[in-house]
C-alpha cells in the first residue's frame, strides 16, 4: 500500500478520533513515525477535531481548581 | 493553597512539559488555566452529569500527574495527551454498570444543550458557533457518536442504520470541513 491508499483508508481520521484498537494505534504510530507526509497528515486532522472540540469548551465550576492541586499536593507526600 | 490565576505568565509548552515532569504544582495550575475548559467541556459531553464531570477531570489530572513521565512530544502535543487521558478516562465512566443504571432511571433530554457560550475562547480566527454552523448535523452526529460515545465504526453504523461506508465517508468529510475551519 502505498502513502496516498494509505491516507485514503481512512485508517489516520479513524486514529485521530480514537476509533482505533491497541494494535492499530501501534502500527499508525510506526508509520507516522517513519513518514513527514503521514505525520501532517495526522496534525492537520488532529487541529481539525480540537477545533470542533473547543466549540463544546465550558469552564468548570471554580472549586475545581484548587480541589485537583490540593489532592496533587497529597500525591506529592506519597 | 494557589488560588490566583496564572494564565497570563507567558510559558511555552516546553517550558510547560519540563515543569510538569518535575511535579512542579505551578506546572498543573498552569496546565489546569490554560485547557481545563476544553477537557471539562468533552468530559462532560461524554458523563453528561456535572458532579460526574468534576469526577472524571479529578481523576483525569491524576493520571496526567502520575503518568507524565510516559508523555513523549515526539507523538503528539501536550494537549493531544491529556485530553486523551481526559476522554479515555470518560469513556470508562460511562462503560460502568453504576453509570448505565444511573442513565435509564434519569429522564434526560437527547444529548445535552451545547453550553460552548458560556465561555470566551478563541479558537484561532473564528467564533465558537460559526464551527457548529459549518457542519452540517449528519456529519456533527458521527463525529460525536466515534469521540464522545466511544463507539467504533461498525457499532455506529449498526447504531445509526447507516452502512459502514457511509461512515467512514461522513468521518473523512467532516474532518474535511474542520480543517478548512482551522487553516490561519
Amino acid at each position: 500500500m502505498n502513502i496516498q491508499e494509505y491516507i485514503a483508508s481512512g485508517i489516520l481520521e479513524s486514529y485521530v478520533l480514537g476509533a482505533t484498537d491497541p494494535e492499530e494505534n501501534r502500527i499508525v504510530e510506526k508509520m507516522i513515525k517513519k513518514n513527514t507526509i503521514l505525520r501532517k497528515e495526522v496534525e492537520k486532522n488532529r487541529k481539525a477535531l480540537h477545533t470542533y472540540l473547543w466549540s463544546y469548551a465550558q469552564r468548570p465550576p471554580q472549586a475545581l481548581r484548587g480541589n485537583i492541586l490540593d489532592q496533587l499536593d497529597t500525591l506529592d507526600k506519597e | 493553597m494557589l488560588t490566583r490565576s496564572t494564565s497570563n505568565v507567558p510559558i511555552n509548552e516546553d517550558q510547560l512539559v519540563i515543569l510538569l515532569k518535575s511535579k512542579d504544582r505551578k506546572g498543573f495550575a498552569l496546565l489546569y488555566d490554560r485547557y481545563s475548559a476544553a477537557l471539562y467541556g468533552v468530559i462532560l459531553k461524554i458523563v453528561k452529569f456535572e458532579e460526574l464531570a468534576e469526577d472524571v477531570m479529578q481523576d483525569s489530572f491524576v493520571k496526567i500527574w502520575k503518568k507524565i513521565d510516559t508523555y513523549d512530544p515526539q507523538k503528539g502535543t501536550l494537549f493531544t495527551w491529556v485530553l486523551n487521558i481526559s476522554r479515555n478516562t470518560a469513556i470508562d465512566k460511562i462503560r460502568t454498570p453504576e453509570y448505565r443504571r444511573r442513565i435509564t432511571d434519569t429522564p434526560l433530554e437527547d444529548g445535552l444543550q451545547h453550553t460552548g457560550s458560556n465561555v470566551q475562547i478563541a479558537i484561532d480566527h473564528i467564533g465558537i458557533n460559526q464551527v457548529l454552523e459549518s457542519l452540517a448535523p449528519e456529519y456533527q452526529e458521527v463525529i460525536d457518536i466515534i469521540y464522545f460515545k466511544g463507539y467504533t465504526h461498525q457499532e455506529a453504523s449498526e447504531h445509526l442504520g447507516i452502512p459502514l461506508g457511509t461512515i467512514k465517508t461522513r468521518v473523512r468529510i467532516a474532518l474535511r470541513e474542520l480543517r478548512k475551519l482551522t487553516k490561519n
